[in-house]
């Protein structure tokens, strides 16, 4: 069986002229195979037996439309049995016979046992070395839901899904125009996940587009289930925490991101997708600040801002502050402290890593379990195991406010991916406080600012528009028509930024003509 | 994408310029100023604006003659007769890099970190300063860039809550100071600001080297140092700014944030570590620089072979960084063991005074006399000429100004260091001197937190300490024998001192060197014209106005 397929999985047989072989071929390849459905079919044309051989994967499908499209017009109701006489068999269902538009012919064995796999029908006929490929897919899908992991108050409601062609479809939908591309391809050895490769021929930048190509093809993987993955083969800073694509289920925010010069990955079977480039300002941005008024949008990302501050420091600032620079607590503060801590046994880092554990179970623990149960365990844990640990001593309730605080905080990120982040280093920064104070706390947000002004998504700073900028005009852009912290309204975000094509960075003008 | 070509942008060549050049100058400026100056302290700011503006004009003019970079023009031009004034550079800025972070973690340890042994503030803070150099220019501009708003915006709450504070009543010092003083008091505050060298290697990696964002990094250099200085003579007064080099910490800690942070000091120290950080590092940037071009194994260092690959040797495989990291670790690490730590901060200044300044101004000009040479100008322009001639003039004062007598003292450290719940709480301290023979008698009025609810309305009630002490650090150590909690005075609402004249002198002092006393605290004087109510700041000023007069 090894010998039919080279080192990277792929069929090194050819399709055969005699239909025998082919089928021998294929009874050798789904070998136990039970959820595959193959029959042969004779038929008495021209003075002669022609044998046909379709096959297809039971469940994957549509069995109606095979048999409406291909079966009854080529078995039943043959057109062209006096006319057309120049024609061969082959050319006659192609281009007579056969009632669908979606048929090719296939002369690879490997790209026809992949469609095959994809949910496709392959009809081998007697004397040809090819195959007819008829597209006839029918997965078991989800259908298109509300969006429950980047909900908004405003704007549309709808998500991927993990079908490829409606998050494909979805983005089309939203952007009528020839100059959006749709580059489609297959990765993984084993799974063959197709992905597309979405973008503006006119806006995105030439060189971002091979650079994703190019690492999208960096490693052969086995089998890729998910964006996720995909995600992980293209990053250029595998050690570090933050996520360099972003991720959506939105199309609205996946359609945005391509008119602004992005590049957006969609792939079967999952039902985020990527955006690049990304960086630390796009992350905490969230699709409704374009849709409600630009003051209430500004407002709304600087809270987002100052929750994401706060899920990383509070529980640092507070460990430094308590154990070491207790001068710095207004004097009644510091006695409610003092008074609240005195019955606590475990020293004030111990105590908040026995609070941030436990608020992290809760939450792993939530995720894991079905809806109505994962309420539960939040208010099981949250409100009564809370209270008695409060209770029993074993922390005090002003921890139990930070840790809430803190948790609150990280929840007001729009990116979960991000978000996680965030969590992590926040132990990272209680680590840092707890062994020199305000000192450590400093030298902790010190690292994370040197790796993060270091780090770059396909050339892009991450830190824009923070930093990074490199000329007076791309600082215009960055800082006077971007949105940053301030949304600007968007009569006044006139210029796309500085990613997108140079000729082409203008996205809104005056109309003076008035003219549709 | 093209984001990126190995230059910086003007702000981040600004950012980087503020940073690297304001963090030790507002910290120190003021006090070279008063020590100096005395009270013409003015006149010895003044100076030392003149001297840091022609320094950092002399500067942007050895940018001008290397535009493709001094590192890269000395190592074309001299090719392997660079590598001494490579070797030397590096050694230097790794000299500079390790003083400037053994300063940095005395004071810190004596501000912060008074538990703490010093090699466990040294080392960490070393190692993310190589961490910080080991990228290049680009990344350098980008980091730094980051990171300026999260020293500017303390500085500017810090004086936004210390205005109220200000007065410029109280002066002291001498009448009469000497033209030398002023104009070696100038002379030392250009040294503090000799970081503005840096701005020689960065303004030529600079997409446009530009006259304009140069002079205003330039003016908002000196106007920081000018803010520094009017907040710190206005907050301290001239006697108690000389008093300690670390006056300007004063300043910080009178600043409160109204319903928030008792105290600012601590948190715009925490980000005046960044300003460190960005000194340092900067420090060892260039040192690294040096390294990298100085242990190269061709000549031209920067011809890059068929792949595109800068030519390495031995030293590069085993890498420039790591090698100044270690270095400055080594150093830092020495200077600990064989000086005492009261001579650092003498060290460096006298190490700044005699050599680095002198180094900084003649080596390029070296350099580019043989440049001026090599391009076939036998004869130096008239220009060139006079410009090397005033170079040699000023050169040759800055090494006839003279002395090192300046050295910085430190209070001594404090070795108590709880979790708050392990501290007793002084509401009040009362001092008195009344038949007592060898000390005084203190009473704490220590806050009883038992049946604390947080409610302000409510009287706290309070249990009183008393005893007799030498000190209040005697007092301090006697109630941790009794009760074996400490006594925290971070959070004192009164202090009442039946005192007078000497003693009275002593125990001021003795709070005013306390870190954890808050300098706003209210003091009830008791003397022989009866109760007089006075914030501890006022009093220190008026002890120090007694003084001279």
């Amino acid at each position: 069986m090894s010998i039919l397929y080279d080192e990277k999985n792929r069929l090194n047989v050819d399709i055969s002229t005699s239909i025998e072989d082919n089928i021998k071929l294929l009874e050798t390849l789904f070998k136990d195979c039970g959820d595959i459905v193959q029959k042969s079919f004779f038929i008495e044309k021209f003075n002669s037996r022609i044998r046909l051989h379709l096959i297809y994967i039971d469940g994957l499908v549509d069995n109606n439309m095979i048999e409406q499209t291909i079966i009854k017009p080529v078995m039943y109701e043959w057109q062209t049995e006096n006319l057309y006489n120049d024609m061969t068999f082959w050319d006659r269902i192609y281009y007579i016979e056969a009632q669908t538009v979606d048929i090719k012919e296939e002369k690879s064995t490997d790209k026809t046992i992949e469609a095959i796999l994809n949910g496709d029908t392959a009809m081998f006929v007697d004397g040809y070395a090819k195959a007819f490929v008829i597209s006839s897919k029918k997965y078991p899908l989800r259908s298109i839901t509300e969006n429950d992991t980047e909900a908004g108050m405003r704007g549309p409601k709808d998500s991927f899904n993990e079908s490829i062609r409606q998050s494909t479809a979805l983005i089309r939908r939203r952007i009528k125009d020839a100059k959006l591309k749709v580059v489609q391809g297959t990765i993984g050895e084993r799974s063959r996940t197709s992905y597309a490769i979405m973008y503006m021929e006119d806006l995105a930048d030439a060189g971002l587009v091979d650079e994703i190509k190019k690492r999208l093809y960096r490693y052969d993987i086995d089998a890729l289930f998910d964006s996720g993955m995909a995600e992980h083969l293209m990053d250029e800073s595998p050690m570090s925490p933050f996520p360099i694509f972003q991720t959506t289920t939105r199309p609205d925010k996946a359609a945005a991101g391509i008119v602004e010069g992005r590049v957006v990955i969609a792939f079967d079977n999952s039902p985020e997708v990527l955006m690049a480039p990304c960086n630390f300002n796009m992350l905490l941005q969230a699709s409704d600040d374009y849709y409600n008024r630009w003051m209430v949008g500004t407002f709304a990302r600087l809270i987002r801002y100052i929750a994401a501050f706060i899920a990383i420091t509070l529980p640092g600032f507070y460990i430094a502050v308590t154990v070491y620079h207790s001068d710095m607590l207004p004097t009644r503060l510091l006695y409610a402290i003092a008074n609240a801590r005195s019955i606590v046994t475990f020293p004030v880092v111990v105590e908040m890593l026995i609070m941030e554990f436990l608020f992290e179970l809760l939450r792993e623990a939530g995720i894991r379990l079905p809806g109505p149960l994962g309420n539960t365990i939040g208010v099981v844990g949250g409100l009564i195991v809370g209270q008695a640990a409060v209770e029993a001593g074993i922390v005090s309730t002003i921890v139990v406010i930070v840790v809430a605080l803190t948790a609150i905080a990280s929840f007001a990120i729009p990116n979960e991916e991000f978000a996680s982040v965030f969590r992590l280093l926040k132990f990272f920064i209680m680590l840092t406080s707890a062994v020199a104070g305000l000192y450590g706390f400093i030298l902790g947000l010190l690292i994370i600012a040197i790796h993060l002004s270091e780090l770059k998504s396909f050339g892009v700073p991450y830190m824009m528009p923070v930093n990074g900028s490199k000329s007076e005009e791309q600082e215009d852009i960055a800082l006077n028509n971007q949105d940053f912290i301030v949304r600007p309204p968007i009569t006044r975000m006139k210029k796309r930024p500085v990613w997108a094509k140079k000729e082409n960075r203008v996205r809104l003008r005056d109309n003076y003509s008035r003219e549709d | 994408m093209k984001l990126d070509n190995g230059t910086i942008s003007e702000r981040q060549s600004f950012r980087m310029g503020l940073l690297e050049n304001i963090t030790l100058g507002i910290v120190i400026v003021p006090y070279i100023c008063a020590v100096k100056g005395g009270s013409r302290h003015y006149l010895v700011f003044a100076a030392g604006i003149i001297f840091t503006f022609i320094y950092g004009v002399i500067m942007f003019f050895y940018s001008r003659m290397f535009p493709e970079g001094m590192i890269e023009e000395t190592d074309k031009l001299l090719k392997k007769w660079a590598r001494p004034i490579d070797i030397c550079y590096a050694i230097r800025y790794i000299i500079k890099a390790s003083l400037i972070i053994l300063f940095f973690s005395v004071i810190l340890r004596a501000y912060m970190l008074r538990s703490f042994n010093l090699f466990a503030v040294i080392i960490p803070f070393t190692l993310i300063c190589g961490y910080g150099a080991s990228r290049d220019i680009e990344k350098r501009g980008r980091l730094l860039e980051l990171l300026f708003w999260w020293m500017i915006v303390p500085l500017i709450l810090t004086a936004v809550f210390s205005v109220s504070n200000m007065e410029w009543s109280i002066k002291g010092g001498e009448d009469k100071t000497r033209l030398e003083d002023i104009l070696f008091g100038g002379y030392e505050m250009l040294i503090i600001m000799s970081s503005l060298e840096n701005m020689l290697f960065t303004l030529t990696r600079q997409k446009k080297n530009n006259w304009n964002n140069y002079l205003k990094t330039i003016i908002w250099i000196l106007v920081s140092l000018l803010f520094s200085y009017i907040f710190v003579q206005g907050v301290l007064g001239t006697s108690w700014t000389k008093d300690s080099s670390m006056s300007a910490l004063y300043v910080m800690e009178a600043a409160r944030f109204p319903g928030g942070v008792e105290r600012m000091d601590y948190a715009v120290i925490a980000f005046w570590i960044i300003g460190v950080f960005a000194v340092a590092s900067g420090y060892m940037f260039y040192a690294k620089e040096f390294i990298r071009v100085a242990f190269s194994k061709r000549w031209n260092t920067f011809e890059k072979n068929e792949k595109g690959h800068t030519n390495s040797t031995s030293v590069e495989i085993v890498s420039d960084k790591w090698w100044t990291i270690f270095a400055v670790v080594v150093m830092t690490l020495a200077g600990v063991w064989l000086w005492s730590l009261y001579d650092i901060s003498g060290i460096l200044m006298d190490y700044l005074i005699w050599f680095d300044v002198g180094i900084s101004l003649i080596f390029p000009a070296f350099i580019l006399m043989l440049k001026k040479k090599r391009e076939g100008i036998k004869k130096i322009g008239i220009r060139h000429k006079k410009m090397i001639n005033y170079l040699g003039v000023i050169i040759l004062c800055m090494i006839c100004l003279t002395g090192c007598e300046s050295r910085i003292r430190y209070e001594r450290l404090d070795d108590r260091q709880s979790s708050l719940e392990r501290m007793d709480y002084a509401v009040k301290l009362t001092v008195e001197e009344k038949n007592v023979k060898d000390g005084y008698i203190y009473k704490f009025d220590i806050a009883d937190l038992s049946d604390y609810k947080g409610d302000s309305e409510k009287l706290l009630e309070t249990n009183t300490y008393e005893c007799i002490a030498e000190s209040i650090k005697k007092a301090l150590d006697n109630y941790s024998l009794a009760y074996d909690n400490h006594v925290d005075l971070g959070h004192l609402k009164l202090i009442e001192l039946k005192l007078e004249g000497e003693a009275l002198k002593k125990t001021v002092f003795e709070l005013k060197d306390m870190p954890s006393v808050t300098k706003s605290v209210e003091v009830n004087l008791y003397d022989k014209t009866g109760k007089q109510k006075i914030t501890l700041r006022n009093l220190i000023k008026k002890i120090y106005a007694w003084e001279e007069s």
